[in-house]
């Protein structure tokens, strides 16, 4: 198989577990999802290497979001 | 073989994920659906960077050595002896020019790329031999771009599109280029292509750099140990 199709089916599958481990836990905002499929995303990216077209415009969003996420978070045990 | 649309999935995906995102998130108040038409905006984004499934490896082989062969019979017809100079796509093709008689320096690349395309032509005054090497289509197959960076084009392009050989790595230092290839598949037994052109992979090596580079590069000399070669360019 392709390597690129590989990256996208363990990507998929990632995602997908990701979502279907946290709803069946129950009770997280959608913050924590978007945190889990970012290192999913960062992992498969690392692991399979997929050659890309474009600057990973994907990456950099996400990266931003987690990095928003993880500010609000810090501020909010600073009790700022 | 079906071809991958990358690019109408990722969008399609993308799309479905964003409208199942904002209705379950703003109307159904459910936060695990939401979540998943994140991860579906996340999984078409990705798609959407993805370049087309390339040409099957075996048919690629077959090309690249007729294409080996038709070069070799041009070689041996004018029997030269200088290093081929690759230059950079033009119009989306990329071809090699072959010195026709000895002088100290090689044609300079502006020459080279306003020469007239014919078989034989003449740059700063010297007689050239136009080739198109086998890495010409494989670059236009593998859609190459500046930003696929070059090692990372190389290595994509000589183990998996061709499957020449199981590693690659490449290395600019100045104005020399490095090329390592390992676990090498396929001999080069045209003699005037491997000193002209240099081997296979190495060739093919030299075209998709001057693509991604958009330089012209001189083969300065290649060793070849067993299944190894290490090929040294010179960047013009």
């Amino acid at each position: 198989m392709e390597r690129q199709n590989l990256y996208l089916m363990t990507l998929a599958s990632l995602l997908l577990l990701s979502t279907a481990g946290l709803s069946m836990i129950g009770g997280y905002t959608l913050d924590v999802y978007v945190s889990m499929f970012t290192i999913c995303y960062f992992v498969a990216s690392t692991v399979f290497r997929p050659r890309r077209l474009t600057f990973d415009f994907v990456g950099v969003v996400l990266f931003i979001v987690f990095a928003y996420i993880v500010a609000l978070r810090v501020l909010a045990i600073l009790a700022i | 073989m079906a071809k991958v649309r990358y690019f109408s999935f990722g969008a399609g995906i993308a799309a479905f994920g964003a409208v199942v995102a904002f209705i379950s998130y703003y109307f159904l108040f459910s936060v695990p659906f939401a979540a998943l038409g994140v991860a579906c905006v996340i999984l078409g984004g990705a798609t959407l960077t993805l370049p087309e499934s390339p040409v099957p490896s075996g048919a690629v082989r077959g090309v690249i050595h007729a294409s080996v062969m038709n070069v070799e019979a041009l070689l041996e017809e004018f029997d030269v002896r200088e290093k081929a100079v690759y230059l950079p796509p033009k119009e989306g093709e990329s071809v090699a020019y072959v010195p026709l008689a000895s002088n100290p320096h090689l044609p300079s690349v502006e020459s080279l790329v306003n020469a007239p395309r014919r078989l034989v032509s003449e740059a700063d005054g010297v007689p050239v031999l136009l080739v198109i090497p086998p890495g010409s289509e494989l670059v236009r197959a593998s859609e190459l771009s500046e930003a696929s960076g070059l090692e990372d084009a190389i290595q994509y392009v000589l183990t998996e599109v061709s499957e020449l050989c199981s590693s690659a790595k490449a290395v600019v230092a100045g104005d020399r280029l490095v090329v390592e290839m390992r676990g090498i598949k396929v001999k080069t037994e045209a003699a005037k292509y491997l000193v002209t052109l240099g081997s296979i992979p190495a060739s093919i090596a030299a075209s998709v750099a001057s693509a991604v580079l958009k330089r012209g590069l001189s083969l300065v000399s290649e060793s070849i140990e067993g299944k190894d070669s290490s090929a040294t360019f010179r960047l013009l």
